[in-house]
């Protein structure tokens, strides 16, 4: 295990979509899914699902605001997989549909 | 398929729909004493109406500024800017814990008085004075003037004529509103009526884990309350998102019923199942369950006491939502669920707006509470923004006046009812000024 | 080095093509145009743009697109005609007729036919047309056929929700639309007997179709005006036909029309075929290799004739019609080499457009003949962006309205007829305006 482990050892599998799906805020992760591929969505997605019970379970038990930088990163990828859910399982692509230029920009979100 | 349904339901509609009674005497819009036949949308572009709505319906309204828990403790302030209306606001909790709100203008020069890099941003923060960048002259909390650089260099300064200019400041259930009129013709609780008085029982004030987005939308402001304020286009717009494996459009869908509509003044309410509600054509998902939320907030609602005998004006049940619409501007929506949504429609030309939501949610408690917390709103977004930009479209066939009559249902009062509203207003101001 | 300003210099002299001018002498009198200055405020004052708006595309019949473009019932495009804040919908009914609207729904006013962007064109093929905010739906002619809970409105009446219609007629296989409430003219009246007879010419045999579209920053009329004169051919185009020859600064040799032709407010001109204007222009080895060039491929391809519409000047050395059909679209008719294009210069501003092109061949057989038609459409490009170049500098400086006269020769005399009708319309429009009581 590397020393420079974005997540907490018990979700080292994980590792590998951390640098790009820990992100620290919302329209970080929102522009993140708009730049993915369906491919790459899909492969997050599949990997996270069956491992997020098992996290949210796991962080359950630490005190939101006294995170450490690990456990965020975990929390922050759970984020992500709301975030993606849609294009995965209702739009097929990474754009809402018929959205066109449209935009929403969250300007406020809580933290962690 | 050449004969237009348009007296009866097709088989594909009357399956699975929930339908509700009507009052008196059969229809929602006749109920409440509205016409029934196609209206013009001309308010929603002409820039002449434009004009008169600024005066007519903004500057005689109560508007809304924001919570009160933007400002935690005396000193604590933000702006607001109405740009179209060209006046700039500072809200500001004074040393006696009262919130006042005057323009944000220097009575030395003129000057913007708070502000930070972009004299056209909006800003807040936390001060013991207010100081104006330009010649240092300071105001209390309460306005008055407390420091003239230099002093002895003016002729007959009166300090009385120094304060800060006052704007009508009032709050209802921790939200803070000004009028803009030099006497309010009513007081706020007058505005709102008593119905909506009684809404500040509701525990507001506990869900103070707050998400904030904003948007600028190419559509008059009036299309997007009116996107919002009817059912009838959720099984078209939402239609991927209520039910994935089924095409959105080109189909005959079940329709969507609104349980209840009320009318309080110029206000109006939506009351609707919400979660109890339409189940047989939504489908939820899988992560729906895993962090235990959707489009209607967590399933897990966590307690926050009493409600308040403010909700569910018309009585229905099982309860899912109501959607306040607040004249002009404003929309309160409280989830059964435990949560609520502000939406602000602010003009910034005949055809384009400013959007603001808030999501407001009671500190959750851990990770779980969290997430199903993010779900929900990262699921109200996606909804949105599918709404947004339907608008756009919307707002460029209207203005090509290819048609210039339109046909609203009885699903669709709500939208009659503020075209109504803002139409007399600006009548009435018309008549002022002949007169 | 005294400039004499009505005679040619040496260097023009050399290697000219000489035609003959009709009576009194020149085209511009024989036109019944005067011959003073002119002045270009109609191509950058906005006041005029707005005048134009109406007066010009209200009122005449609008280029929208052919009917190889709707193959089949239910094919559909939309056109976007933002200057005018209208969408327009163009869709071939179950009867095969083809037909405009408005894309508007009836019920809220949403657009009706549209992709990801409500701003963007959109085509494709349908069985019926449904709008995606409440689901209503429209059949290929226009009329409703499906309302979302239908129950909850008040007095429907059938026919009031059936799409606006437009004024829709074709000629030659293209379309066109007239945003009249009731047209002046026929299509067929205000393209006239002349033009008519292009009606003749095969264009439904060239379906292998380029399409280019881009932003201009000139008035829609500079680039029209570019496109109707071969005065400019020698100094803009210099490297084009002659690279190894200085671009400006030395005499050049004119390049000289064969024929014009002015039919009511259209107008076309005629010029000589690839062998025209020989001693200016040098070919390229890549010309050689692709067999082809801008005048088009070299081994033309077979067509079912050329029908009698084309070539009215009866030009011996016919290399080119171009056709500049009232207000805004030009068809190119490339000789014997069998192929043409159409350009549209649609107005965005007073000092801007969108223009389209579109390249026809017939299809290709083989790598050979696709390679061919590739490098002519290039090269039209190069020539095309050397224009576009030159009027972007050009209405920049006309803009200024430092001067109020500028001057056109001879050979430019199709676009004093151009900037004629226009100012023409718009006089008219004034004049009913001042006659109505209406401030002018």
């Amino acid at each position: 295990m590397s020393a420079n482990a974005m997540l907490p050892t018990a979700f080292s599998d994980l590792e590998p979509f951390a640098a790009d799906w820990a992100c620290e805020s919302e329209p970080e992760r929102y522009d993140r899914r708009l730049a993915s591929s369906m491919d790459e969505l899909q492969a997050f997605y599949d990997a996270i699902f069956p491992r997020a019970k098992a996290a949210l379970d796991f962080l359950d038990t630490k005190d939101l605001d006294d995170l450490s930088d690990q456990e965020l990163n975990l929390l922050r990828m759970l984020y992500s997989l709301s975030t993606i859910s849609f294009a995965v399982d209702c739009f097929k692509q990474p754009k809402i549909p018929d959205s066109g230029s449209a935009y929403l920009r969250v300007i406020s979100e809580p933290v962690p | 398929m050449t004969t237009a349904h348009i007296s009866g339901l097709t088989e594909a509609e009357a399956a699975g729909i929930q339908t509700f009674e009507k009052p008196a005497p059969g229809s929602w819009t006749e109920s409440f004493g509205l016409k029934t036949g196609p209206v013009s949308f001309r308010d929603n572009y002409d820039p002449a109406f434009y004009e008169l709505e600024k005066e007519a319906v903004f500057r005689r309204s109560w508007l809304y500024m924001g919570r009160a828990e933007q400002l935690p403790r005396a000193g604590t302030y933000f702006t607001k800017e109405l740009t179209f209306l060209g006046v700039s606001i500072v809200v500001i909790r004074g040393m006696d814990n009262e919130i006042r709100a005057f323009h944000n203008v220097c009575s030395h020069r003129g000057n913007k008085l708070m502000w930070d890099d972009d004299p056209r941003a909006e800003t807040h923060g936390s001060c013991r004075q207010l100081a104006c960048k330009y010649h240092g002259w300071r105001y209390d909390l309460e306005g008055q003037i407390s420091y003239v650089h230099n002093a002895p260099e003016f002729f007959d300064l009166k300090e009385a004529d120094l304060s800060l200019p006052k704007v009508s400041c009032e709050s209802w259930a921790g939200f803070i509103f000004i009028n803009l009129e030099e006497t309010p013709s009513q007081n706020l609780g007058e505005f709102l009526g008593p119905d909506l008085v009684k809404l500040e029982s509701y525990p507001f004030g506990q869900m103070t884990q707050r998400y904030v987005i904003e948007s600028e939308i190419d559509a008059n402001w009036k299309l997007y309350l009116d996107a919002f304020q009817e059912l009838y286009h959720v099984p078209y717009v939402h239609g991927l998102m209520n039910n994935p494996n089924v095409p959105a459009t080109g189909i005959d869908k079940v329709p969507f019923m609104v349980p209840a509509f009320s009318i309080h003044g110029k206000h109006r309410c939506m009351t609707s199942g919400g979660p109890f509600a339409n189940k047989k054509v939504r489908a939820g998902r899988p992560v729906d369950e895993l962090f235990r939320g959707d489009f209607f907030g967590p399933k897990d609602a966590p307690d926050v006491g009493p409600l308040g005998d403010g909700v569910n004006p018309s009585g229905i049940d099982p309860w899912g939502l109501d959607s306040w619409q607040l004249y002009p501007n404003l929309v309160i929506l409280t989830w059964c669920q435990n949560w609520y949504i502000t939406y602000e429609y602010w003009p910034t030309g005949p055809a384009s707006h400013k959007f603001v939501l808030t999501g407001n949610f009671p500190k959750p408690k851990n990770a779980t509470e969290r997430l199903a917390q993010e779900h929900s709103f990262v699921t109200t977004k996606d909804f949105t923004m599918m709404d947004a930009n339907t608008l756009e479209a919307t707002q460029l066939g209207i203005m090509s006046e290819g048609r210039t009559e339109f046909n609203l249902c009885d699903q669709e009062v709500a939208i009659r009812h503020l075209h109504q509203v803002v139409h007399d207003d600006v009548a009435a101001l018309l008549n002022e000024r002949q007169g | 080095m005294t400039i004499e300003l009505d005679k040619l210099t040496q260097d023009e002299a050399a290697g000219i093509d000489h035609h003959d001018k009709p009576q009194p002498g020149t085209w511009t009198e024989a036109f019944g145009l005067g011959t003073g200055p002119v002045s270009l405020k109609d191509s950058y004052d906005p006041a005029f743009y707005e005048d134009e708006k109406i007066a010009v595309f209200k009122r005449s019949w609008l280029y929208m697109g052919r009917v190889d473009q709707l193959a089949r019932s239910g094919t559909y495009f939309t056109k976007e005609l933002t200057f005018l804040g209208v969408s327009i919908l163009v869709i071939r009914g179950m009867d095969d007729e083809v037909r405009a609207f408005h894309n508007v729904c009836s019920h809220r006013g949403n657009k009706l036919m549209w992709d990801d962007d409500p701003r963007a064109e959109t085509h494709g093929s349908c069985r019926q047309l449904a709008c995606k905010y409440h689901g209503w739906r429209y059949d290929l002619e226009g009329q409703i056929s499906y309302v979302h809970n239908a129950p909850e409105f008040f007095d429907l009446q059938e026919e009031d929700l059936a799409l606006p219609a437009i004024s829709c007629e074709v000629w030659a296989g293209f379309i066109f639309i007239n945003l009249e409430e009731t047209p002046r003219q026929s299509l067929r009246d205000f393209i006239g007997p002349e033009v008519g007879k292009l009606e003749s010419y095969p264009f439904h045999e060239m379906t292998q179709r380029y399409v280019m579209d881009a932003p201009v920053n000139s008035n829609w009329k500079i680039l029209m005006d570019a496109f109707q004169e071969l005065y400019h051919v020698p100094y803009v185009h210099s490297k084009m036909n002659n690279p190894s020859g200085p671009p400006t600064g030395t005499d050049k040799v004119p390049f000289m029309m064969p024929a014009f032709r002015v039919f009511g407010k259209h107008r076309i001109y005629t010029s000589g075929g690839p062998h025209a204007n020989e001693a200016v222009r040098s070919p390229r080895p890549l010309d050689d290799f692709f067999g082809s060039s801008f005048y088009g491929p070299v081994d033309a391809p077979e067509i079912s004739g050329i029908g009698d519409g084309v070539n009215p000047a009866k030009v011996e050395n016919w290399g080119l019609d171009s056709w500049q059909v009232y207000p805004n679209l030009d068809i190119l008719i490339w000789g014997h080499r069998n192929w043409y294009l159409t350009y549209e210069y649609w107005p965005t501003g007073p000092n801007t457009h969108r223009f389209i092109w579109n390249i026809y061949f017939v299809p290709p057989k083989n790598a050979r003949e696709r390679l061919a038609q590739e490098q002519t459409v290039l090269s039209v490009r190069e020539f095309a962006i050397q224009d576009t170049g030159a009027v972007d500098a050009m209405q920049e400086a006309l803009k200024t309205g430092v001067r109020d006269e500028y001057h056109f020769c001879d050979q430019e005399v199709l676009a004093r007829h151009l900037h004629e009708c226009v100012q023409g319309d718009v006089d008219d429009l004034r004049a009913e305006r001042a006659g109505a009581g209406e401030q002018g």
